[in-house]
């Protein structure tokens, strides 16, 4: 499935409603596919699913200046799976 | 167990004059510790396994500690001594995409392969804070326990940081900033605590740590607000555990080891990142694990090492995979202090995590 401008724009309602900080940032759009990883699991000792994911990142950047004039990143990342389903929202800290 | 401690006797000269006095620090650190078998090597200078004198570059460094481990066995504990000066952290490619050009990190001193993510053995870092009275401070600390402990969120983070904190203090305890700020901040807050928590803003470009509400982004504390504050500390800072080219009152890193009853202080080199509510993820996350596997008492650098493997686990679970920001979580976050010290008595096992 592609992500389609439509989908984007949902997006963007939500962040600006749920993270006002981060309202009217056009978020810069990247896309990947994540293979199975498959040293790192059988490092852990667990079982190694096969399957190759999709993940889309829509990524909210700006810069704010703290009370004392530092600055400070601020990113807001949006991860989505191959469904367009969101699984997770983070924020830099 | 075995420790290795490993610095670079050239360097550290340097960077904190006669080091004669922490050479003494270690060997009654060495003795102290019957638990493990220790001892000291400098990777530049010739020693008993007659190893070749490695550069101070970090993957040189690596290799002389895999070359000491094919002579006597699995190390279990490394600890470093030294700054980025004396013992390189891996400038590792950044897996985000964000301004941070490497991943500043001790995580291939801990992994005998070539996959850093995942820890195999405990490493801790002892910074030198260009002082040799820092250094030998940090190999006599005990900890000292007071049943409670202190937590500081930015607002905007409350309900994340309340799934954290709840792990080693009482949830209604936490403060936000706003409303503090450091004009008003306590350093009696600090003090007689078994535990600091921080989920706050922090910069490269800055000592202080910042709160947030909204689009207002006070100065939440900074050293001048430290006082003989205690505990294990651990930061979600943004830069809270980035020391290069730092001095002791530039960092609160550095600020929070100087103090007598800091016992260790877990934070990243770079910018980190987590949810603003619960589930708890990536910095969280491993820092909630942290906290928990020390209030079970494990010794610092085994929580840390634990809380890293539980961490990648549940992504694992979550999700099928580690995406670019577990990765660079697990990169980032490192322990300084003694690796050995335990936050609360009790479990004197070391457990793998499971």
């Amino acid at each position: 499935m592609q992500i389609n401008r439509n989908r984007i724009e949902e997006i963007k309602k939500k962040i600006a409603r749920e993270y006002p900080e981060f309202k009217d940032i056009e978020p810069r759009i990247t896309e990947k596919d994540i293979g199975p990883q498959d040293e790192i699991f059988q490092k852990l000792d667990m079982g190694v699913p096969k399957q190759l994911r999709h993940i889309y990142r829509l990524k909210f950047t700006k810069v704010v200046e703290a009370k004392d004039s530092v600055s400070l990143d601020r990113i807001l990342m949006v991860t989505l799976d191959e469904n367009l389903e969101i699984i997770k929202i983070i924020e830099s800290r | 167990m075995r420790m290795l401690i490993l610095s670079g006797k050239k360097a550290l000269q340097k960077q904190i004059g006669d080091i004669r006095p922490l050479e003494k620090s270690i060997n009654e650190y060495i003795k102290s510790k019957n638990e493990f078998q220790a001892l000291l090597c400098y990777y530049d200078m010739p020693g008993k396994y007659r190893l070749k004198r490695a550069k101070k570059q970090a993957e040189a460094i690596r290799d002389y500690v895999l070359q000491i481990e094919r002579k006597i066995g699995e190390i279990d504990f490394l600890l470093l001594l030294g700054g980025d000066e004396v013992v390189p952290f891996f400038r590792l490619p950044n897996p985000c995409d964000d301004a941070d050009e490497w991943v500043l990190s001790d995580s291939p001193y801990a992994s005998r392969d070539e996959n850093y993510t995942i820890p195999e053995r405990v490493c801790a870092r002892i910074p030198d804070g260009r002082s040799v009275s820092f250094m030998t401070r940090q190999l006599g600390k005990e900890k000292a326990s007071y049943a409670k402990s202190f937590g500081l969120s930015a607002h905007v983070w409350l309900r994340a940081s309340t799934e954290v904190y709840r792990a080693v203090g009482n949830p209604e305890d936490l403060k936000t900033s706003p409303p503090i700020t450091s004009d008003e901040f306590k350093p009696g807050w600090l003090q007689h605590k078994d535990f600091l928590y921080f989920n706050v803003h922090g910069s490269r470009n800055s000592s202080s740590w910042y709160g947030q509400r909204g689009n207002e982004y006070p100065v939440a504390i900074q050293p001048a607000n430290i006082n003989e504050a205690t505990g294990v500390v651990a930061s979600e800072a943004c830069y809270g555990a980035y020391i290069v080219d730092k001095t002791i009152d530039d960092a609160m890193s550095l600020t929070m080891l100087e103090q007598k009853e800091i016992i260790g202080f877990c934070g990243s080199t770079t910018i980190a990142y987590g949810p603003v509510q619960p589930p708890a993820g990536e910095a969280d996350l491993l820092v909630k694990y942290f906290f928990e596997y020390v209030q079970q008492g494990l010794t610092l650098g085994e929580s840390l090492r634990n809380a890293k493997l539980d961490f990648a686990r549940k992504a694992l679970r979550r999700h099928g995979f580690l995406d670019d920001d577990d990765q660079k979580t697990l990169l980032q976050f490192v322990l300084y202090g003694d690796p050995a010290i335990r936050g609360r008595e009790g479990n004197k096992r070391s457990p793998n995590a499971d």
